[in-house]
């Protein structure tokens, strides 16, 4: 008898390191899941957090619909100031990543301090265009 | 050379719940079939898309309806047969476009028809129907001649 590959359910743990949100993603994020996941993505962004790093290194499944609840967000985090920027993808979930052209519309990084860095990277280009 | 795939079926019913199972079954048959990982995960994505379609658009979030998932086999195709009830649905009237284009022309991202999109690019053919009053989508994948090395190489 061969292993069955049976995915974990949902999880996410948010942990805030300086002015940046890393969400670490388990399990798989589908139209079941990403019901739950959207509401906890509004809560965060309505609590007025916008500097968004997903770490995907635990995620096993992703479909349109978890895709789309980052996708309903990026634009007004942008217009925030912020940013989704996605970090430590399984090669599976990268090839999805590249193959719907996501790496042109969002920020994908090796792993989080690479995501954190590029998050003062921007600040810095801010406050270089602010001073002009 | 190939293992025939010889009519599995699963019947779910139309909770978004299911969707776990159905991929569960995709999962294990494709790569018996002889796909690799990241083939098996578009096919798995795009029988996932169909059935979270019928079950949000087709039976409009109703638990109550039924989804069959076939499974048959053809030569190097594997394919797959989804039927449901509900409200029919005409793929014409949906524009699919990528992202990527959708992005650089309205400069927003907007999330609707990508699970359509997911669909047409991830399978080799894709079909809708209508059989006897149910929507039938009919998706094809054809297994590629290094799968089949693989393949032949895992048997040997």
């Amino acid at each position: 008898m061969g292993k069955k590959s049976k995915e974990k359910n949902f999880e996410v743990k948010i942990e805030h390191r300086n002015s940046v949100t890393i969400l670490k993603m388990k399990g798989y994020l589908d139209a079941y899941t990403s019901l739950e996941f959207e509401e906890k993505m509004k809560e965060i962004v309505e609590s007025g957090i916008y500097k968004i790093i997903v770490n995907m290194k635990n995620l096993s499944y992703i479909s349109s619909a978890g895709f789309g609840v980052f996708m309903a967000f990026v634009d007004e985090v942008r217009r925030n100031g912020g940013d989704i920027k996605f970090c430590c993808l399984s090669e599976k979930i990268d090839e999805i990543f590249e193959l719907l052209g996501f790496k042109h519309i969002f920020d994908v990084l090796n792993d989080e301090n690479e995501a954190i860095k590029s998050f003062e990277k921007a600040k810095g280009k801010n406050v270089r265009k602010s001073k002009k | 050379m190939l293992e025939k795939v010889k009519n599995k079926n699963l019947i779910i019913t139309s909770d978004l719940k299911n969707l776990k199972l159905v991929r569960e079954f995709v999962r294990e048959n494709a790569k018996r079939f002889g796909f690799n990982e990241i083939e098996t995960e578009k096919i798995i994505l795009a029988v996932d898309e169909v059935c979270t379609n019928s079950i949000k658009h087709s039976y409009q979030n109703k638990p109550n309806g039924k989804i069959k998932i076939e499974l048959k086999s053809s030569d190097n195709k594997f394919i797959i047969v989804v039927s449901y009830d509900g409200v029919p649905f005409d793929p014409k009237k949906i524009k699919v476009e990528h992202p990527i284009k959708k992005y650089k022309r309205t400069g927003k991202v907007k999330k609707g028809k990508l699970g359509m999109f997911i669909i047409y690019q991830f399978m080799d053919e894709v079909i809708y129907t209508r059989k006897r009053g149910k929507n039938v989508v009919i998706l094809t994948k054809h297994l590629k001649q290094e799968d089949e090395k693989n393949r032949s190489h895992l048997h040997a």
